[in-house]
């Protein structure tokens, strides 16, 4: 073997995957026509890849492996979504907190609070009432015929709506 | 690429279950041969397989170009293989010597396979990795620069010394060193 065809050893390489410029791969033909050492390893390394792509070829996956994969892909699915479902919870959670702290917190919080205030007091005032007159009875008849009252007045706006309607149609 | 696989991963980005699926289907063999190339094992390359695929998925948004998908495919696969080799080296496992249920055939050709299996696992990582791409996939040389992020004028020496040690390993003519 030739020392000198060290430095064509590397682009036979090249040339074997097509990798050359035009000019290089011309001069790599002109270099195997008189060269038989280089056209052996040439014929070698043709050999060597042919070869490698048959036991590539011969690497096949499992039967099985692809619905494991699959399997796999829609738990990991799965295990995206209720951790993102867990992140929106948290985040919701902490924009209501945030914004309660901010509603008691602002004028407008305090006029709510006022407001509370005034109608629980209306409401215990009211609670106040039936002990206070000592006649329970009385308290639930005036309730009953507010009751009364209220269905009555919707009776009749009900009575003079329809019959102001078929004064139309009519 | 065909355009049937484009629209497969375009209807994937819109998180298609069935695209996922048919995904695996077209390109499992693909990342299987990668993994197996790398680690040498049929167990390892189908757990590697599986990690690369729900890698992939989770990551499909990064991947800027569709066509680019399987060189995209191959880089993840590449470095999940390599990071299962790096712990599988951690527990101090030598590859077995043993045929690989992986490999079947004929007589005749399980002889020539068997000689490839022992040569590739003399090889270096680096060179192996090249000789994956290239030998097994067809890669171009500016696809494993990419997929190995290494210029391209690496991939052109890497594959002269992987080529030149696996001749010294199958023929034992002319090799390196
Ligand atoms: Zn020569």
């Amino acid at each position: 073997m030739m020392d000198r065809c060290r430095d064509w050893e590397s682009l036979l390489t090249a040339y074997v995957d097509g990798e050359l410029s035009a000019v290089e791969e011309q001069r790599v033909r002109a270099h195997l026509a008189v060269c038989p050492f280089c056209a052996d390893l040439l014929a070698a390394l043709l050999a060597d890849e042919r070869q490698v792509a048959a036991y590539a070829q011969s690497i096949e996956p499992p039967p099985g492996l692809e619905a494991r994969v699959v399997a796999a892909l829609a738990e990991d699915h799965q295990v995206v979504q209720s951790r993102r479902l867990i992140y929106v919870y948290l985040c919701c959670s902490i924009i209501g907190l945030c914004t309660l702290v901010g509603l008691v917190v602002s004028p407008f919080g305090s006029l709510v609070t006022l407001a509370f205030h005034f109608v629980s007091a209306v409401m215990r005032g009211l609670m106040a009432i039936p002990t206070a007159v000592h006649q329970q009875w009385l308290v639930v008849a005036a309730a009953f015929s507010l009751v009364l009252l209220g269905i009555s007045l919707f009776g009749t706006a009900r009575v003079l709506r329809s019959s102001r309607k078929s004064e139309v149609v009519l | 690429m065909e355009q049937a696989d484009l629209d497969l991963i375009r209807q994937a980005r819109r998180g298609k279950p069935e695209a996922l699926a048919d995904i695996v289907r077209n390109y499992q063999q693909f990342v299987y041969r990668t993994a197996y190339g790398v680690l040498q094992n049929a167990t390892d390359a189908e757990d590697a397989t599986q990690e690369a695929f729900i890698k992939a998925f989770r990551s499909l948004k990064q991947l800027r170009e569709d066509r680019t998908f399987p060189t995209w495919l191959a880089r993840i696969a590449v470095r999940v293989s390599l990071d299962m080799l790096a712990s599988r080296q951690r527990r101090a496992q030598l590859p077995t010597d043993e045929v690989s249920p992986a490999i079947s055939g004929a007589e005749d050709a399980a002889a020539a396979r068997i000689d490839v299996d022992r040569a590739l696992a003399h090889l270096n990582e680096e060179h192996r990795m090249v000789i994956v791409l290239r030998a097994f996939h067809g890669l171009e040389y500016d696809e494993i620069a990419q997929v190995l992020d290494i210029p391209v004028g690496t991939v052109r020496s890497r594959l002269h010394h992987a080529r030149m040690q696996l001749r010294r390993l199958l023929g034992g003519e002319r090799g390196d060193g």
